[in-house]
């Protein structure tokens, strides 16, 4: 008997993001009805998190070397912006577009630098950074949202396939598998997951941690910039304020999804569970008719419930 | 033991009885059947190997675990369990291993952590400040009470969770492993106290794997293994050997393994001058096939002098050639790549992710040699990680376990193989058997004798010197960041090496 209890308990804490999913989907369900389970509210479901999504997957490469960044939503909008802003003053779009992602990655590699340089928690430097790279923003954009992109980038956030699944879905779970290859098929896997295990275990055993850390950033800064122009083209437009509460959401889905804030855990298919949990919460409480303050209060007791199950969850498995 | 022995052993007012003390976990069964008694003003000894019971024991006692059956009797007050409020009412307190101090507060504050004297929410801590002082002037120790934990030395770390305990107002003192992080003098300073507050009438229940230490601290000794009670003898009648036979359940014929030593004349690694890190001109020479112990006092300057060899904290002036090339590099990767390996002290802290598989662990800084383009092959990758694990018999039902879940011995070997699999040949073993019990210390032993005759050169930094003179083929000995001396096997003493080792030579 105590052994079932066991191995439920253990079911329960390695597929918790797919529980809590199936629970919410169950829940929405019954209050919305089949409306619900439409295939266009589930497409909306899909689309919403698409973003979200990449730039989770990137900030998950920080989180699992042990670094947490809450500047996300802020580099992901001034890479929009960027990059319209630069095709405003007549850069040809592609080249617009790299800045835009360059931008991205120099300023999670600038954070980083500060936080060896100096030795401070990411996490801090990260905040003080968003703050400057939102009011960059805002500068370049003078303070409006930038329109007037080609059509040619429409394709990117906007475009489908079989007029049903969008494109941008699709690159979302391709980067979603060569991430999960990344990190389980690859030295650089090991090391990141060694890093944010401890940093003096992996110095001591011979790995370059601080490149490491920059490699880090330099991935997640460009999947954080890839999320922007997803966003630029879906919005047609670049604006400075298109982060939103992107920065905390990213990090409530990859925690939900087994990412532990403490580093050294996680797995691609939990952050992907995890968006989705994030997505499917957003339009099934919109659906309810819940206002957007509201949702917010939904959205926050989400991260608690994360956090929490994964110090529990960490206990639990110390403990055994 | 004679009748009469066994009457005047009891003679003194019993203070805690054990009887038919049970404790099973889901699938294990951790304590069977386990009787004893400690009387008033007694010192004894709980012995076992890691994973006999101990800790279950310790934590029935302090009601951190609940039993299964039995009873545990304190003070003539019968309880099938105790409530942690009602161990610490009662005065029982245990003082573990991992400190449990405040660093950043004075250590005045955490001396009286939970216990503050005063009215209401008013502290009175001047009577805290003088009882505090009080305390460390009667065993003359130099320790301000103002001064915040984290400028103690981890022995005087220890002192401090001592002080803790008394002010307690304690009646048994339960002590795990106190000595681990001590010198010889200290740990006269924490027997004295100990001898102290025996005659006060305080009893204590004393755990360590220093076999020593019990002969010269404890009365009487009860013997746990795989949760039973096998042994309960005065310490006045028996002897190391009938100790460790009794932990271990079998003789222990040869506790330091025979070796013949291989070592060549070829000098693999040379260091001149070397200063960094505390370490000053430090000069030595390491051949292929020998084993160097480093031999010193805690605070001799011997895990950082092994950490400049590995680059791991600059060096400051000096040089250090690796068969005959200069090391000049100035990360621990750059030692690595010319085949130094180095198995840090502090296991848990530096050299596993504990969290980790023992693959995982196994391979971590050799797992480039799997790859191609970055990607790793998993079967090469497996192919080794068996080859050295079942080389260096690591006890697992897999090879996916969490190194957390391992014993100490084991955790030990999964780091040997990790630096194996880096076909390292100068390895440096920083205390390779702490925390290691009796029997598996003997199997260490013969790992780092095997990796000798295979060819490998081996440092070996140790605290106790019984161990350095029973596996090394040569001693230097190292005192204030120096290296005051080396002895050859033939002229092994313990007196000697302890003399050059507190500078009196």
């Amino acid at each position: 008997m105590n052994n079932v209890l066991k191995k439920g308990a253990n079911l329960l804490s390695k597929c918790s993001a797919q529980l809590i999913l199936v629970a919410l989907i169950i829940f929405f369900g019954v209050q919305c009805g089949a409306a619900f389970f439409s295939v266009s509210n589930l497409i909306s479901i899909v689309r919403q998190v698409t973003t979200m999504g990449i730039a989770a997957l990137g900030v998950s490469f920080l989180m699992i070397t042990g670094n947490l960044d809450f500047s996300t939503g802020q580099v992901y909008a001034f890479t929009g912006t960027l990059a319209a802003f630069l095709y405003s003053a007549g850069v040809p779009i592609w080249i617009a577009m790299a800045a835009g992602v360059l931008g991205a990655v120099i300023i999670f590699c600038l954070t980083c630098w500060i936080s060896i340089r100096f030795k401070i928690s990411r996490l801090v430097i990260s905040m003080a950074m968003g703050t400057a790279v939102s009011g960059l923003a805002c500068i370049v954009a003078r303070n409006k949202t930038i329109y007037g992109l080609p059509e040619s980038i429409k394709w990117l956030g906007q475009g489908y396939i079989f007029n049903l699944i969008p494109i941008s879905t699709i690159i979302f779970l391709v980067l979603a598998v060569i991430v999960a290859f990344v990190f389980r098929k690859t030295y650089l896997g090991r090391y990141l997951f060694a890093v944010g295990g401890s940093d003096d275990v992996a110095r001591l055993s011979g790995i370059n941690v601080n490149q490491i850390k920059y490699i880090a950033s330099i991935i997640g800064g460009a999947l954080v910039g890839v999320a922007g122009l997803v966003c630029m083209s879906r919005t047609f437009s670049g604006s400075p304020f298109a982060g939103g509460s992107l920065s905390s959401d990213v990090i409530s889905a990859a925690v939900l999804g087994g990412v532990s804030v403490m580093g050294g855990t996680g797995k691609t298919s939990g952050i992907v569970t995890g968006v989705i949990i994030i997505g499917t919460l957003s339009v099934g409480l919109n659906m309810m008719g819940m206002n957007t303050n509201s949702q917010d209060i939904f959205k926050g007791l989400m991260l608690m419930v994360a956090v929490v199950l994964d110090a529990v969850s960490k206990r639990s498995a110390s403990k055994a | 033991m004679t009748a009469q022995r066994r009457k005047e052993a009891t003679m003194g007012k019993t203070v805690l009885s054990l009887k038919g003390l049970s404790k099973s976990f889901p699938g294990v069964r951790a304590l069977h059947d386990v009787s004893f008694t400690l009387q008033e003003g007694e010192v004894l000894a709980l012995l076992g190997e890691n994973g006999a019971g101990k800790s279950t024991l310790i934590k029935c006692l302090t009601g951190a675990n609940v039993p299964s059956a039995g009873t545990i009797t304190l003070f003539d007050q019968e309880y099938s369990a105790i409530l942690p409020s009602q161990a610490r009412k009662s005065g029982i307190s245990a003082v573990y291993q991992e400190f449990n101090l405040v660093p950043d507060l004075p250590i005045v504050e955490n001396v009286f952590m939970g216990n503050n004297p005063g009215r209401g929410i008013i502290v009175d801590y001047q009577q805290m400040l003088r009882r505090c002082q009080e305390f460390f002037d009667s065993f003359e120790l130099d320790i301000n009470p103002e001064d915040p934990v984290s400028v103690l030395s981890p022995a005087m770390m220890q002192i401090v969770e001592i002080a803790k305990a008394t002010m307690l107002d304690l009646k048994i003192l339960i002590l795990d492993e106190p000595t681990a992080p001590l010198t010889q003098k200290e740990t006269e300073i924490l027997f004295r106290i100990v001898r102290e507050l025996k005659e006060k009438g305080t009893s204590f229940i004393y755990i360590s794997h220093r076999l020593e230490e019990i002969f010269e601290i404890c009365d009487r000794a009860v013997v746990l293994r795989d949760g039973q009670l096998v042994g309960e003898t005065l310490i006045r009648d028996t002897s190391r050997p009938e100790l460790i036979r009794m932990m271990i359940g079998r003789e222990l014929s040869n506790y330091y393994p025979e070796h013949v030593s291989k070592a060549t004349g070829e000098v693999v690694l040379r260091v001149e001058n070397l200063s960094g890190n505390g370490a000053q001109d430090v000069s030595l020479e390491l051949h292929k096939g020998e084993i160097l112990g480093v031999a010193g006092l805690v605070g001799a300057g011997r895990t950082e002098l092994m950490n400049v060899l590995f680059c791991n904290v600059p060096k400051t002036g000096g040089h250090i050639y690796i068969r005959g090339e200069e090391l000049k590099g100035k990360q621990p990767w750059h030692a690595i790549a010319q085949g130094v390996a180095y198995l840090p002290e502090d296991r848990k802290r530096l050299g596993l992710l504990m969290d980790k598989s023992i693959a995982v662990n196994a391979t971590l800084a050799s797992i480039k040699r799997f790859c191609r383009f970055g990607v790793i092959n998993e079967q090469k990758e497996n192919d080794c990680i068996r080859t050295y694990c079942e080389k260096l018999e690591v006890k697992t039902p897999s090879y996916g376990k969490e190194v957390q879940h391992l014993s100490g011995g084991n955790q030990q070997k999964v780091i040997v193989a990790k630096w194996l699999a880096t076909e390292s040949d100068i390895i440096i073993f920083d205390e390779p058997t702490r925390g290691i019990d009796v029997g598996t210390k003997h199997e260490i032993y013969q790992i780092i004798h095997r990796l000798a005759d295979e060819g490998h050169s081996i440092l070996m930094v140790s605290s106790e010197f019984e161990e350095l003179i029973g596996v090394a083929d040569r001693i230097v000995v190292m005192s204030e960041g120096r290296l005051v001396g080396a002895v050859g096997r033939a002229q092994f003493d313990k007196e000697l090496l302890l003399d050059m080792a507190s500078g009196s030579r």
